[in-house]
């Protein structure tokens, strides 16, 4: 995208009023897009990202630019604007740029270029089909398809020069029930670091009659009743509760600002003992996977949480810099338009010991959480909420009627406590994470676990 | 290149490659965004960024593409691809542009504002931020401080001859702070958003922030049962903004909205007026024309509880036998149109809101609400989402609540709403509303 010389001027020119680290972020990303409404297509679309963003450290001090004009004159006046926020001495030169080598984590064997777009479009009408062939009182349909690949290639002062291709592919199936008064829905969405050998690994009709039963059950669903209690959440997506409970928790842009809970807590338990959790930029074609990340630092595995004890943070170079801490892989962007900072990969409680059937059996009363929603929380304080899409009341070890419209909220800290079980059967489901650098494909991940005590919110009193 | 001379190359190249009647959006700007921590300046972004949007009709069919290169190469792009997404479609149907028309002259730009120096902004943000550090001594920091600002033109072009342009600039000041007491800690938060730095008050805007989150300290949940609720100003605007999505006709004729067919019929209570008006001097969603180029205007969508319009771009007007009300726009230029409110409000009546409190008697005043993005169901209505607030005793608002979740249906809400009071404000998205008083809604707590 840009050639040595011209990347070498830039940072020298950004690095030129001081400043002790300089690093310039190109990308070209091309996106496709295609959404269905009832088996027609609603909208098709394409585009170019195109652009890049310079960053200057000066101390724990960053400043951050981008652009789109990529010429040599472009990148120079974007280098200039960052130089002049810096304002100070010059310290320190460009390095010589030396070729990163790393792995390829995501092979990709169909590249979805080499598709045509009607044969897309059969994929999100076959699933729609499904869907309405499921039930009656399925009213409609949404199914979608995106693609998208990006190139980047990431320089810095200290003579890295990395590239790299990223490739994601992903399927969405919505089903929407009605009778009249109300309306339910239900929906999966999967996808990975791969190219139309998607379609290979997954089932686009089963997922689409899978969403539909969701939206039908619920459709029939009484209240969920409200209060504290036992709740049971599922495999796969239920991840999302250690993901907005605990892992945002644990990002280095909460810790190093003293804004979260477990910071200055490496070593303690902050967890009950059952609980160890992972995040793992490295599982071949993940979601959330990445051979380097948006500094060029390489994925790694890192533990967070073993056996209920704070391990470590996932950490990008400027907290690592407040922190005093290395960079553990995990610096993220949703594209040049956004400085990068820690942010999760793919993030999950490791497999426990319990079968769900002992988890269910072993529950007197409580919400089973089958299907979860998203949900949001306070760094500061810990304080998370999600939606259960589809729940049940558990009953004398039994799951009974579904129920709708249960939030779970509480605190981070006091949940991690209260898991009790975790079951063995762990499962990742794909999502996106909204935080201050962008929106970003990650994977939550969890197996059943229980949680005691937890606040239920529903409109059933 | 020059942003006009690519918009007619662009057109040219459609027109050659089979395009009948086509469009090309084009929206650029540069932003500037400063982070304050500890009294200094800690993060600093500057960015200036273009793109443009491209849609045709060929062969009965619309496609779209964008691109945030301009230059030849991109214009062949955009082109091909959008050929190539429209030969998927399945409805044969116009695609609307419209031809032009009369737009109102709106001063959206601030020439003051573009000679306010670095300096002078990085100044007041950091009085913003020793005022809410400096506010209280249960301040334990004041975790994001931020100062934005902005310059955007959007400049549209069609082969029906439509040719507008709009410049506009503004500014933006946020404050969240950290308070703790006694092991207990809360978050508080303001802003301060428009186009004039001289109105940005720092110190005020430090103490409101600062203010929120001490007065929450020692907050305690409270029992679960059903309550009469006073959403505070900005709560309720939130509630709205999640749910304005239903007043759109694109979203009535999809079937995603509880408002289908609704129009000319009672849906919420009489003391409830909801007008849309992207004209309002100074309002966040201000602009003189839409996505598409029809003029935008001031309109009643809600009089009295009766639903007197939905909002219309040019293809659900055309589907549905209605005129577009000026409510296609674009999410930016890689969205394509998507009927959307302008600046959306609840009108305010003349009641003060201590007044509301007595005709509330006893209940929660509800001051923030997490969570919209997840508990909701934009379709059928139903939230439940976590809240916090105040008490409201014998009517007067009294000690603060937390860790509760508050649920109901949006749609009866709007039935159940009381009365409003005369505190109406915007949020940055352009929603806004007074406090309103409800009835019936599920708490849920200890």
């Amino acid at each position: 995208m840009i050639n040595e010389k011209t990347a070498a001027l830039a940072i020298e020119k950004a690095l030129s009023q001081g400043g002790d680290f300089a690093e310039i972020f190109c990308e070209n990303t091309v996106r496709n897009n295609i959404s269905m409404v009832n088996g027609r297509v609603d909208s098709a679309s394409s585009g170019v990202d195109f652009g890049a963003g310079i960053r200057v450290f000066d101390g724990e001090r960053a400043v951050y630019v981008y652009t789109n004009d990529l010429s040599e004159k472009g990148l120079l006046k974007t280098a200039q604007t960052a130089a002049e926020a810096v304002k100070g001495e010059k310290k320190t030169d460009c390095g010589t740029f030396v070729p990163a080598g790393h792995g390829n984590i995501n092979t990709i064997r169909i590249m979805p270029s080499d598709k045509a777009i009607a044969e897309k479009k059969d994929i999100l009408k076959e699933a729609s089909e499904a869907s309405f062939a499921y039930s009656p009182l399925i009213t409609q349909t949404r199914t979608g398809y995106m693609d998208s690949v990006q190139d980047v290639l990431i320089v810095n002062s200290e003579g890295l020069w990395a590239e790299d291709r990223r490739v994601r592919t992903r399927f969405t199936t919505e089903a929407v029930a009605g009778n009249g008064s109300e309306k339910q829905s239900g929906r999966l969405s999967p996808g990975g670091s791969e190219g139309m050998e998607l379609f290979e690994r997954i089932d686009v009709k089963e997922l689409s009659r899978s969403a539909a039963q969701t939206a039908v059950t619920m459709l029939g669903a009484k209240e969920c009743p409200s209060g504290k209690m036992t709740v049971v959440i599922d495999n796969g997506f239920g991840g999302v509760i250690f993901h907005e409970a605990c892992g945002h928790s644990l990002e280095a842009t909460a810790v190093a600002r003293n804004a979260s809970v477990f910071a200055g807590k490496l070593g303690e338990r902050i967890a009950s003992d059952v609980v160890t959790a992972i995040d793992d930029g490295t599982i071949a074609n993940g979601w959330g996977s990445l051979n380097i990340d948006d500094e060029g630092t390489p994925a790694r595995k890192n533990v967070l949480i073993e056996n209920g004890i704070l391990k470590g943070y996932m950490i990008d170079r400027l907290n690592g810099r407040r922190m005093g801490m290395k960079a553990t892989g995990s610096s993220r962007r949703e594209s040049y338009k956004y400085a990068p900072t820690s942010r999760m990969t793919n993030t999950f409680i490791a497999a426990g010991k319990s079968t769900t059937k002992e988890i269910i059996e072993s529950t007197e009363f409580g919400l089973y959480a089958k299907q979860m929603g998203g949900g949001s929380v306070e760094p500061a304080t810990g304080v998370f909420n999600f939606a259960v899409l589809e729940g049940y009341i558990i009953r004398n070890g039994k799951i009974c009627e579904p129920v709708r419209g249960a939030t779970l909220i509480g605190k981070g800290s006091e949940v991690l406590l209260n898991i009790d079980m975790v079951g063995d059967n762990l499962a990742r489901a794909q999502g996106m994470c909204g935080s201050i650098s962008g929106s970003l494909p990650v994977d939550v991940g969890q197996p059943m676990i229980r949680v005691q005590n937890m606040t239920v919110g529903g409109r059933s009193v | 290149m020059d942003i006009r001379e690519f918009q007619r190359l662009v057109l040219e190249k459609a027109k050659a490659a089979g395009f009948d009647d086509c469009e090309i959006y084009y929206q650029g700007g540069e932003s500037m965004q400063m982070l304050s921590s500890g009294g200094k300046i800690e993060h600093f972004e500057t960015s200036s960024s273009s793109g443009a949007a491209f849609r045709g009709m060929i062969k009965g069919k619309t496609g779209f593409a964008y691109t945030e290169r301009i230059d030849e190469k991109a214009a062949d792009f955009i082109v091909k691809a959008a050929a190539d997404n429209a030969s998927i479609a399945d409805d044969e149907e116009e695609c609307e542009f419209f031809g032009g028309g009369e737009y109102e002259k709106l001063s959206l730009y601030n020439d003051e504002l573009d000679k306010v120096t670095t300096e002078e902004k990085a100044q007041k943000l950091i009085a913003a931020e020793n005022a809410a550090v400096g506010y209280s001594e249960s301040i334990k920091s004041a975790d994001r401080c931020i100062y934005a600002d902005e310059k955007a033109r959007v400049s549209i072009m069609n082969t029906k001859g439509l040719d507008a342009q709009y410049s506009a600039n503004s500014m933006a000041a946020m404050v969240s702070v950290i308070a703790e007491k006694d092991g207990d800690i809360k978050t508080g938060g303001e802003f301060f958003a428009g186009n004039d730095f001289d109105k940005f008050d720092p110190e005020k805007l430090g103490q409101a922030a600062a203010a929120e989150a001490c007065g929450m300290l020692g907050a305690k949940s409270m029992k679960s049962g059903v309550y009469n609720v006073i959403f505070k100003n900005t709560a309720m605007a939130s509630i709205l903004g999640t749910f304005a999505g239903s007043f759109t006709a694109e979203q009535a004729y999809k079937g995603l909205s509880m408002l289908e067919g609704k129009e000319n019929e009672k849906i919420a209570s009489d003391c409830v007026t909801i007008r849309d008006d992207g004209l309002i001097e100074g309002g966040f969603a201000t602009v003189p024309f839409d996505g598409e180029g029809v003029p935008c205007r001031n309109k009643a969508v809600v009089e009295n509880g009766v639903l007197k319009t939905l909002l219309y771009d040019l293809k659900y007007a055309a589907k549905t036998g209605k005129q577009s009300t000026g409510n296609g726009f674009r999410a930016g230029f890689k969205s394509s149109i998507v009927c959307s409110c302008t600046n959306f409000y609840i009108c305010p009546s003349d009641m003060s809101l201590e007044k509301l409190a007595e005709t509330a008697g006893n209940g929660i005043y509800i001051t923030d609400v997490e969570g919209l993005h997840a508990g909701a169901n934009t379709v059928s209505g139903d939230f439940s989402l976590s809240a916090e607030g105040f008490l409201i005793e014998n009517g007067r608002i009294t000690s603060p609540v937390e860790q509760i979740t508050a649920a109901a249906n949006f749609f009866v809400l709007l039935k159940n709403i009381k009365a409003v009071a005369n505190d109406l404000r915007f949020g940055m998205s352009g929603v806004g509303s007074p406090a309103v008083l409800a009835e019936n809604i599920s708490i849920s707590g200890l």
